[in-house]
């Protein structure tokens, strides 16, 4: 019970790292698996916003881009609804990790709300790397 | 209280291990003083009592006084409520996953 507020999915995809960062990492792709259309500047500190189905947007920052090991980004603690109305959500750090194995590539997600600066984060949720070292993520190898 | 706020309070409470072992121990023992729990952990009852307070200020437990004692138990529903909000953000990534997985099959 360590990390009561993080979840962790681990898969084994049979595709080459470099293939799954590009459907990581490429709009028109992203938008065919994550369940939202995504816009984003893809480097450290770039802005991002994710457009749900239903309207809702939820506007992210992205932390860290480590083609094709590492991409890291925050969703901001606010969501927008269809009409353009802000309401306060907790935010969070998602972490997406691919680890080659062979012709096959680990990807490991983890998704860790910021209810609480518990492990670290800066004051606005975001973890910084050594918060994250602390917390079991690897480095890019 | 909203919701992400009663989540907010039961992460935040959640996140110190030692309350964490004083819920353990009033989920053992159905209910408890600060002083029945500190005889059980490696701390002081006052430091017991000050977990209480927060558990007690976030929803987590209910206090009840009886004569010069007050007796904890834990509420089971903002918990339940993490629990399941853990479930909900863990089944947006199991789908997500099985869609990258067809969406790579296809490419």
């Amino acid at each position: 019970m360590d990390h009561t507020d993080r979840i962790e999915r681990s898969v084994v995809l049979d595709a080459p790292a470099d293939e799954i960062w590009s459907a990581l990492t490429e709009p028109e792709r992203v938008s065919d698996w994550f369940g939202a259309d995504v816009e984003w500047d893809l480097q450290p500190g770039g802005r991002a916003t994710f457009t749900f189905p239903d309207g809702r947007q939820r506007p992210a920052r992205i932390d860290e881009v480590t083609p094709p090991c590492e991409l890291v980004f925050h969703y901001l603690p606010i969501e927008r609804d269809v009409d353009g109305r802000t309401s306060k959500v907790p935010g969070a750090t998602v972490v997406i990790e691919l680890e080659p194995l062979g012709p096959r590539t680990r990807l490991t997600i983890t998704e860790i709300s910021s209810f609480v600066d518990a492990y670290g984060g800066a004051p606005d949720g975001a973890l910084g790397v050594p918060a994250r070292r602390r917390i079991g993520f690897r480095a890019c190898a | 209280m909203k919701r992400e706020e009663r989540l907010e309070a039961v992460f935040d409470a959640l996140a110190d291990a030692t309350r964490r072992r004083v819920i353990r121990a009033l989920a053992e023992s159905g209910e408890g003083t600060a002083t029945s729990i500190a005889s059980g952990l490696p701390v002081t009852r006052q430091a017991v009592a000050k977990h209480l307070a927060a558990l007690s200020e976030a929803g987590l437990v209910r206090a009840e006084r009886s004569g010069r004692e007050t007796f904890y138990r834990l509420t089971p529903r903002p918990l339940t409520e993490a629990v399941g909000w853990m479930a909900e953000v863990g089944a947006e990534w199991d789908e997500r996953l099985n869609a990258l997985q067809r969406h790579l099959r296809k490419a």
